[in-house]
């Protein structure tokens, strides 16, 4: 993506804000950690909201620690991810807690549940999403006994929305400086038509890809190179242990 | 010795009865270094991809190395070992997420060790001045960057033949100058080296053996000093005679002392040599 288009002009622009938040897996300190270590923290936080809705506070708390002090993730780019469900789950309770003839559902315990639970199940695929290129993920999938194809393609569209992304970034900021200044009536139009050439574009986009792949490598594997660090026994063992008592100890406090 | 290309009569069309290539019959050495020149539509990526097994002729035959190309899953695994082809668009090729997966990404996929592939990465990389790219996530690189990485990726897979699409397109005038210096490393260690290319300069500058085509046909073939020497003639197929070339006929051409010149160095070494002996 060029760096040097200027955001904040046009409405393309808004695209380049989640083209930032891509780069966050691969510019912070545990890119090349190994991605098993990250995918058992990830899973450990999600173990913890499963607990209770404190557990869901306290897997919030650590992710956000991990991930922002440990690993290095802007805080402007971890909110941006939390913020979302967030959303999400505000606007449920809304609709949950409001009901017709017009009165409101008391249920504080439900509420705190449902948020916590939320935020923690955030936390724990912001730590994963941010902190790991996918291609790691897919990388441990493949070694979990996910099909080759499988992962080949995960690799291939993986890639594909990168691509579409700048093209689509492209295609508005070029509508945006020609039709903007005629009004948004010819704006949304030519945005219209706009939808229905980014799908021709993106379908053949999808073929030459397949082709360049075909004309590389044939009928070869589609394997990538592991640019990560070897996993460390001690951070998952240390893992598991502190994971299997905090959830231990938040079930044990649940039923006293 | 086989011929590192050889066409004998091919003939491909993408309609019935309408050639996209029609009678090409070529045959380039070991180490050539040579370029397709034509305008748009000549059917210059058509050729590439012939000659990389994407597209089958209808007629004729394709030889690689001695060898007859044949299209079965073992035959097309030995095409893709010995012949590269880097595609225009570097969007098209890349497939992994980061510079260094995706240079790796053709070695390691043709059975090279995990540790010779990180060293082909540092190599190819570094023969195109982009080793500083290598830890970057391929969405953030721009249009030049990303066609440097392509390039790298097929230089990382160490083909017999290098064929490239159009290959400074794209790319700054140290980049281009890079990638040339690296194609002719490569061509001087044996590898047959062959872009296409409407920049008839390049051409001409670059290449040992230039074959011009139009609307699919070869037109004419040879050493650079010959094909570009006639400018009616090129111009008739809708390329420009490379500046140097024009500017040595048009000028020095009665008074300069041996070949002609190839590069612009050469021709202003030329000039300085004339001015010397007060013929300018």
């Amino acid at each position: 993506m060029d760096r040097e288009r200027n955001p904040g002009k046009f409405p393309g622009a808004l695209m380049h804000l989640d083209a930032r938040l891509c780069s966050v897996p691969f510019r912070n300190r545990w890119t090349r950690a190994h991605p098993a270590e990250k995918i058992l923290f990830s899973a450990g936080l999600l173990l913890l909201t499963l607990t209770s809705p404190a557990g869901g506070l306290l897997a919030l708390a650590a992710g956000t620690i991990a991930a922002v002090r440990g690993a290095g993730v802007p805080a402007a780019a971890w909110w941006r991810f939390v913020r979302a469900p967030l959303t999400f789950a505000l606007t449920g309770l809304v609709t949950m807690s409001i009901r017709l003839p017009l009165a409101l559902d008391w249920n504080p315990d439900l509420w705190i549940a449902i948020l916590a639970r939320s935020l923690g199940s955030a936390a724990a695929a912001g730590f994963l999403g941010l902190t790991t290129p996918m291609d790691q993920v897919f990388h441990v999938l493949g070694r979990l006994g996910t099909p080759p194809a499988f992962t080949a393609l995960l690799h291939a569209i993986y890639r594909f929305i990168f691509t579409m992304f700048d093209s689509l970034s492209r295609m508005l900021e070029a509508t945006a400086r020609r039709n903007l200044a005629a009004g948004w009536k010819p704006y949304l139009n030519a945005l219209s038509l706009l939808a229905g050439s980014l799908l021709l574009r993106g379908l053949r986009q999808a073929a030459r890809k397949e082709e360049a792949l075909e004309w590389r490598l044939g009928g070869a594997s589609t394997r990538m190179l592991a640019t990560w660090r070897v996993a460390r026994g001690w951070v998952i063992a240390s893992q598991c242990g502190a994971f299997a008592l905090s959830s231990a100890g938040l079930l044990t406090w649940r039923l006293l | 010795m086989p011929a590192a290309i050889e066409l004998r009569d091919v003939y491909f069309g993408y309609k019935p009865g309408c050639w996209a290539i029609g009678g090409l019959n070529i045959r380039w050495n070991k180490g050539t270094k040579a370029a397709i020149v034509g305008a748009n539509g000549a059917g210059k990526s058509t050729m590439l991809l012939l000659l990389d097994g994407g597209l089958h002729p209808c007629k004729g035959e394709i030889r690689i190395l001695g060898q007859e190309l044949r299209y079965d899953r073992e035959g097309l695994r030995w095409l893709r070992s010995t012949v590269g082809l880097v595609v225009q668009d570097p969007d098209d090729q890349i497939i992994a997420s980061t510079v260094e997966q995706e240079v790796a990404f053709g070695p390691l996929n043709l059975g090279v060790p995990p540790v010779e592939c990180r060293r082909r990465v540092r190599a190819s990389l570094s023969t195109l001045d982009a080793l500083d790219l290598i830890d970057e996530p391929v969405h953030e690189l721009s249009f030049g960057q990303k066609k440097r990485v392509a390039i790298a990726s097929i230089l990382a897979m160490q083909p017999a033949v290098l064929l490239l699409d159009e290959p400074t397109a794209g790319l700054d005038h140290l980049s281009s100058a890079h990638l040339l210096a690296a194609l002719d490393d490569l061509a001087r260690q044996g590898t047959t080296v062959l872009l296409t290319t409407h920049d008839s300069n390049l051409a001409y500058e670059w290449a040992d053996e230039v074959l011009v085509l139009d609307q699919g046909r070869p037109a004419l073939a040879g050493a650079p000093l010959d094909v570009f020497a006639h400018s009616e003639t090129i111009q008739s197929y809708r390329l420009a005679q490379p500046a140097v070339m024009e500017i040595w006929q048009r000028t020095f051409r009665d008074d300069w002392c041996g070949a002609p010149p190839r590069t612009r160095s050469e021709l202003v070494d030329g000039i300085k040599a004339l001015r010397l002996v007060g013929k300018h």
